[in-house]
């Protein structure tokens, strides 16, 4: 493996004083060319991590290093300047110069730096640069004609014209409707794959982390607590938060009944009555507290009269129903619990209808509730 | 790969001593130099104010005269009585105006705005000069009073106190217009669009919401224009001190004119004069910081829905049309008619049929107002883009909390708390002592108005600061650019019209200031203002009238491009 360019950050941490805010002790190391997203939600210190990275704000303690590089190490006390770091950023408010035009936006990085270019060379870049994102033709426009998604484009394009070792991109979709959204995110993560750029990610959004990341780090309160693929994240999340965060609405507190050590089937005794089988995620004691999570998609929903399967079958009633197309989604009350189904819409339920549900004990996840990072 | 949760046990990065020290130059460079230039006229006032006659020894006698001359407590009486009643009048016009403009169908509404934007680069003494004569003893109005009513009466008499609130006040009110407008402007119109869903009449709206919305900005306003109007100094001396009225501005001015000048005095009576403003301004600051919370700012660009006056639009009407005829069209008569006529005479069929051009000849001929314009221009352009580059770097470094830049806002707002007149007898006593034969020159002139408009600038510079987001400097920090580049490349060009509004506001007024300008100018450095008041001291003339009314057509140019780059800045008049 290349050692160029590969980014390490370890021990970081930035903390406020006197708030609850900032990053503690984050460790990760991305390979050269690969695509690494900082998820959580707003608060949990992703921001801060790439602000760190990006040299806009100045870490308590840490070293971030590229390739053999030192950004900041407060071992040495190693600190390089965000103007001299070499990496292309894109902010969430695009920060395109409205005095600019487009060709001045994407040609500024050029004029800026140390290395000079001649206009030769700059016109090449920029034209390169806005060709990669489909904007070629605008050069001449200027910064405030332009729609919310050719900004961002703008300013992707400026984020690249140099060629740098890094590109951090700060939820740059996170302004976009939703169907722009959609397929900016298969362009940005073919262009990022073309261009091989080693790429940090910020996102609230799970469904952009899990398309496009190679690896994922769950963020909550300045921690990370739990980093990997995106497949291990939402199949294998370490607790509650992390499964709750990543799409499943159906978690519920209980009590470990006996032994179980990792992976194995357990058997659980939830507080709101029933109990049932789950697989532990990771090795648990007898009498233990933990949560299951149950993927709205992964329970089944029959009429009582069709019901067959005998593990996890429990008798519910429907609350309400909505109607998405492809897929219903139900609120089901169980033992006074309110539990979510999504199931297709072929099978229809009607609201106060008792029905049975059952779900695998393969797809019941017992957790930690919240594993102190 | 290091498991999340490692302890990697790093020290706490801290930043090596040469690079604190570092940072921390450019900000502390400016403060002491922000410092230098307003710090001074402060220790050199008190320094006079406690020296004896002979700069001996130091004594209290000043203070103790002044206090024991019950002369001040008629004075300080006079001051408030005169502050508070046309800080009451220019209010309830300029506000009342400022309403119907902004919040009804009241027709006539660009009349309104070429009234106030005309007064603001008019020299004060020619309002004055002009109301003088209407309201004077031969004036139109006593003439009517005389033929109508009583032959041998006085239906007013202008040489009162009565006479110079009125003046004031209408002096004051295009400005009270400006502001207040800029606030009804910004003000959230839901909230009274929501009073009337609810049910509540036009009145019952304006007096529910409306007003109260605006109370704290409205109270903040009037206790500035109050602080303004202690310290007015045009209105005092050239009405107040012919009819022996006096004020503390003009006693300031008259122990410095006295032969000798009494220096301890005049600065003993500065110091109390500024403790009192200082006392009125802090005050002010907690008013204004109240009103800001206060503030239904909306991003929304639409134009709130106007209220349907009725019938009452034509009554609004009327006011605005007033208002034109009192700040517009009776004092450009005025000037015009004085600038055409040979001499001297009252408004009448023979004055009328025997005008002449010769004054505007011989303004344009004489190298004396050649002079007076070059010196007016120089120093109000001068002290205008000193004032603006020093805060245009200040706001910036506050703004983005630089390192070191924590006292640079306090520091330019220090000239707050001098009136001009006290600013005036700083600076006298700073260039006599002085090594260098400045004294009289206009480098004195433009540094005391760089002093003066401190405050000025930065209140356009931070405006323009602070609403640049802070993403496109650090994209471009990013993107490789260091500070110089930032700020020439980025900052400066974008801020450039609050920068560019904030310039001609502080260069008109500097242009018409007289208060600073008559202690300080000499024989050579003359500004028209000063010129206009020697004039109108030793009988009217022509040929002022002739240069004002030339210089007042070319600051409305001027005006008029200042309103044009704060129209679409937004922040109209927030310098002030």
């Amino acid at each position: 493996m290349a050692m160029s360019n590969m980014l390490s950050v370890q021990g970081l941490s930035k903390i406020y004083m006197g708030t609850t805010g900032g990053v503690h002790e984050a460790n990760f190391q991305l390979e050269e060319g690969s695509f690494f997203t900082l998820l959580g939600p707003s608060g949990c210190g992703k921001t801060t991590t790439l602000r760190c990275i990006a040299g806009l704000e100045t870490p308590t303690r840490g070293i971030i290093r590229l390739g053999e590089r030192d950004f900041f190490n407060s071992a040495t006390g190693a600190n390089i300047p965000l103007n001299l770091r070499n990496i292309g950023m894109v902010f969430q408010s695009y920060a395109i110069w409205p005095h600019l035009s487009v060709f001045e936006n994407v040609a500024f990085p050029l004029r800026v730096g140390r290395e000079k270019f001649s206009s030769a060379e700059i016109s090449r870049m920029v034209a390169a640069a806005l060709d990669s994102v489909d904007l070629a033709g605008l050069e001449q426009r200027s910064a405030t004609q332009l729609s919310g998604g050719q900004q961002q484009r703008v300013a992707l394009a400026r984020a690249i014209v140099k060629k740098p070792s890094l590109l951090l991109l700060d939820e740059p979709l996170s302004n976009l409707d939703a169907l722009l959204r959609d397929d900016m995110r298969v362009e940005l993560k073919s262009l990022q794959g073309r261009l091989g750029v080693t790429t940090v990610y910020v996102t609230h959004d799970q469904a952009e982390a899990l398309e496009m990341s190679d690896q994922i780090a769950v963020m909550r309160s300045g921690h990370i607590v739990q980093l990997g693929a995106p497949r291990e994240i939402y199949h294998n999340p370490i607790d509650g938060f992390v499964a709750s965060f990543m799409g499943s609405s159906n978690i519920f507190p209980g009590k470990v009944l006996a032994a179980a050590s990792a992976q194995d089937e357990c058997s659980v005794q939830l507080d709101a009555g029933p109990q049932i089988l789950a697989r532990a995620r990771v090795s648990l004691q007898a009498g233990a507290r933990i949560v299951v999570s149950i993927r709205p998609e992964d329970v089944n929903v029959q009429s009582p009269s069709d019901a067959s399967a005998t593990q996890n079958a429990l008798s519910a009633h429907v609350k309400s129903s909505g109607f998405l197309g492809p897929i219903c989604n139900y609120h089901l009350d169980v033992f006074g619990l309110s539990l979510q189904a999504r199931i297709n819409s072929h099978l229809s339920h009607n609201v106060g209808d008792e029905v049975t549900i059952n779900f695998s004990a393969q797809k019941a996840l017992a957790l930690p509730h919240e594993i102190s990072a | 790969m290091m498991e999340p949760g490692a302890r990697a046990n790093l020290p706490v990065y801290e930043r090596p001593l040469h690079e604190r020290i570092k940072d921390r130059i450019p900000a502390v460079l400016l403060s002491v130099l922000i410092a230098l230039i307003v710090i001074p006229p402060l220790l050199v006032l008190l320094r006079t104010s406690l020296r004896d006659a002979d700069d001996m020894n130091y004594t209290l006698q000043h203070y103790a005269g002044l206090f024991n001359d019950p002369h001040l407590y008629t004075s300080a009486w006079n001051s408030i009585i005169f502050a508070a009643l046309a800080t009451l009048l220019s209010l309830i016009n300029g506000g009342l105006v400022a309403w119907l403009v902004e919040r009804t169908n009241v027709p006539f509404k660009p009349l309104a705005y070429l009234s106030a934007i005309i007064s603001l680069g008019t020299p004060y003494i020619i309002y004055v000069s002009a109301w003088l004569y209407i309201l004077g003893r031969a004036g139109p109005v006593n003439s009517l009073y005389r033929t109508l009513i009583d032959p041998m009466g006085t239906f007013f008499n202008v040489y009162s106190i009565t006479g110079m609130v009125l003046i004031e006040g209408f002096l004051w009110s295009p400005l009270v217009f400006l502001l207040m407008s800029a606030t009804f402007r910004r003000s959230n119109a839901d909230m009274e669009e929501a009073a009337r869903i609810a049910g509540a009449s036009v009145t019952a709206t304006v007096l529910r919401i409306s007003l109260r919305l605006a109370m704290p900005a409205v109270l903040g306003l009037g206790l500035f224009v109050f602080i303004r109007n202690l310290e007015a100094f045009d209105v005092p001396v050239l009405i107040g001190t012919p009819s022996k009225i006096s004020l503390l501005t003009t006693d300031i001015y008259q122990s410095m004119t006295r032969v000798p000048p009494q220096m301890g005095h005049a600065s003993a009576f500065s110091i109390v004069l500024m403790m009192v403003v200082a006392v009125l301004l802090h005050f002010y600051s907690k008013i204004a910081r109240q009103a800001e919370r206060f503030a239904s700012v909306t991003g929304k660009g639409y134009r709130p829905r106007a209220f349907d006056l009725g019938k009452g639009r034509w009554m609004g009407a009327a006011l605005i049309i007033f208002n034109a005829l009192l700040v517009l069209v009776f004092p450009i008569l005025a000037i015009l008619y004085t600038s055409l006529t040979p001499f001297a005479r009252p408004l009448n069929w023979a004055g009328l049929s025997n005008l002449t051009l010769d004054h505007y000849r011989n303004v344009f001929q004489h190298a004396y107002y050649l002079d007076l314009a070059f010196n007016t221009f120089l120093v109000a352009a001068t002290s205008a883009s000193l004032a603006i580059g020093l805060t245009a770097l200040g706001a910036w470094m506050s703004v983005r909390y630089w390192r070191g830049s924590g006292l640079i806002e306090q520091l330019t707002s220090v000239p707050l708390v001098f009136p001009g007149i006290v600013l005036g007898v700083a600076m006298i006593e700073m260039s006599l002592r002085f090594p260098l034969p400045v004294y009289g020159s206009l480098w004195v002139i433009s540094f005391a108005f760089v002093i003066r408009y401190l405050p000025y600038g930065m209140r356009y510079s931070h405006a323009g600061v602070i609403q640049i987001h802070r993403d496109l400097e650090d994209a471009a920090g990013i993107a490789g650019a260091n500070r110089p580049a930032i700020l020439r490349r980025v900052l400066l060009p974008l801020i450039s019209p609050s920068l560019i509004a904030g310039w001609l506001f502080i260069f008109l007024i500097g242009a018409k200031e007289l208060s600073i300008a008559v202690l300080l100018a000499g024989q050579n450095s003359k500004t028209i203002a000063v010129a206009m008041y020697d004039q109108f001291v030793n009988g009217a003339g022509g040929e002022v009238a002739a240069m004002g009314a030339v210089w007042t057509a070319l600051m409305t140019a001027f005006t008029s491009a200042l309103y044009f780059a704060m129209r679409k800045h937004s922040n109209f008049g927030s310098g002030a």
